[in-house]
């Protein structure tokens, strides 16, 4: 293989594909990115396994060919190449010479026939979406994917289409957030995609163009204009979100998102614990046209928020772990949102007032 | 005449044992026949709902009876909206 390129063209193809470099060392050749230079073309190629990323950019190919370099030195070294023209070459023992104006390097690379084979997605069938949009869906769903990794249906997102649109539910069991977007499809399919691999996803799309999205048995294939991003799918039955979605409700209050945002994170200030998983507990009571948010830490102080709201319905008090509700309202776009509650034990909703496509329901806590 | 002696006192003891093994039947009759209805009564219970409170009563101790995380330990205080449906459907039943 031997091609001729610019650094720029280089890097980009070495950064899109990094993030699904192994880091883990049971295969060291997973550790590298994958070459393949054919019909002025360059393509990336890097996986670990579960997420795998093929990036192509155009180059000149001065004789077609492979080779498999090692993401920690291949990436870092393109990154600090001049901008000029930039040769790579591959040798008979499986290394690669690169030829920066007067002077070389030379890495030792793999075999590009052991590297592992992408899977190929022959399924037509698509679903496309604006960029931005989904990136935007995922960012409002990934905030309840679960950290535990005892059971992997929770650390994934799931993905619902049906001739409604696309739905996107993740939860952790204390908390479910629900977006959907409506459109038409003759599709109809219900899988579970690793949350991380989502996240990963929205990061490398461009937001002005749009991405396909499509299913196969076991994979899913992400695809922009140059990108292409594959994953495995989390096997295993989602547990039926509809049926803990309330449907109705005691007391509905209506603020604006900001100064709630705003008074929860000064309340949890106070009783913010370092071990993330410990609850930082506020009380939220209404009283007439307010919401008042108290929180209390013996040793370290007491703090009292009053926030005007509309409230329709009963009174109420009700405790709620405060990182839940903010990591909520963080990613509602809306000016302001509904909390809508029944009793200080069923869970709260959260809901921005404007749309209706996106919910963030939140499981109460329990204080004596 | 001392055999006979101890021959009559081997069938006092015999008779006593007799006795008390008779006594003993009607006792172990008397608990089998308890038992049964007990066993009866609380079958009967579990049949109108006791099963259910079983599972309110694990949550309560802080474990999951959720299909997802059944029989896990809950962390403390929280609470887990698949369980709480399925303790809110049962009571409504």
């Amino acid at each position: 293989m031997k091609i001729q390129s610019d650094k720029s063209n280089l890097a980009y193809g070495v950064q899109m594909v990094q993030r699904a470099v192994s880091t883990k060392n049971t295969m060291p050749i997973l550790e590298g990115i994958l070459l393949e230079a054919q019909n002025n073309q360059i393509t990336f190629k890097a996986t670990n396994l579960e997420l795998g990323i093929i990036c192509s950019v155009s180059a000149q190919v001065l004789e077609p060919g492979s080779i498999v370099l090692p993401a920690k030195y291949f990436g870092e070294l393109v990154k600090r190449l001049p901008d000029i023209s930039i040769i790579i070459e591959t040798n008979a023992n499986h290394s690669a010479t690169i030829t920066y104006g007067e002077s070389t390097i030379t890495i030792s690379g793999y075999d590009s026939e052991e590297f592992p084979v992408l899977p190929e997605i022959t399924n037509k069938q698509a679903i496309n979406l604006p960029a931005d949009l989904f990136k935007n869906m995922v960012k409002q769903v990934s905030i309840a994917i679960s950290k535990d990794e005892a059971r992997p249906i929770f650390n994934g997102i799931l993905t619902e289409i049906s001739n409604n649109g696309l739905k996107l539910v993740a939860t952790d069991t204390h908390r479910l957030a629900y977006r959907s977007n409506t459109f038409e499809t003759k599709l109809q399919l219900k899988e579970i995609i690793p949350g991380k691999t989502l996240v990963e996803v929205s990061k490398l799309l461009d937001p002005n163009n749009p991405v396909s999205i499509c299913f196969d048995q076991n994979q899913v294939l992400f695809q922009t204009t140059n990108v292409s991003i594959i994953s495995r799918i989390i096997e295993g039955q989602f547990p039926d979100y509809t049926q803990v979605i309330p449907s109705s409700y005691s007391t509905n209050i209506r603020l604006e998102t900001r100064a709630f945002l705003n008074a929860l994170e000064r309340a949890s200030l106070l009783v913010r614990d370092s071990a993330q998983d410990k609850a930082n507990v506020i009380k939220i009571s209404t009283s007439e046209n307010y919401l008042i948010i108290n929180s209390n830490a013996p040793d370290v102080g007491k703090i009292h928020e009053k926030i005007p709201a509309h409230i329709e319905g009963e009174e109420i008090k009700i405790s709620f772990n405060s990182r839940y509700l903010i990591d909520a309202l963080k990613v509602i776009e809306d000016e302001e949102v509904y909390l809508q509650l029944t009793g200080s034990l069923s869970p709260g909703v959260i809901k921005p007032v404007s749309q209706d496509n996106y919910l963030y329901l939140i499981l109460p806590i329990r204080t004596v | 005449m001392k055999i006979t002696e101890k021959l009559i006192q081997v069938e006092e003891q015999l008779s006593k044992l007799l006795s008390e093994v008779q006594e003993l039947k009607m006792q172990v009759y008397a608990l089998e026949e308890q038992n049964e209805t007990l066993r009866k009564k609380l079958y009967e219970k579990k049949d109108t709902g006791e099963g259910f409170g079983n599972l309110a009563r694990l949550y309560e101790e802080g474990f999951h009876i959720c299909p997802a995380h059944f029989g896990r330990y809950r962390n403390e205080g929280e609470g887990c909206l698949f369980c709480m449906s399925f303790l809110k459907k049962g009571e409504s039943r």
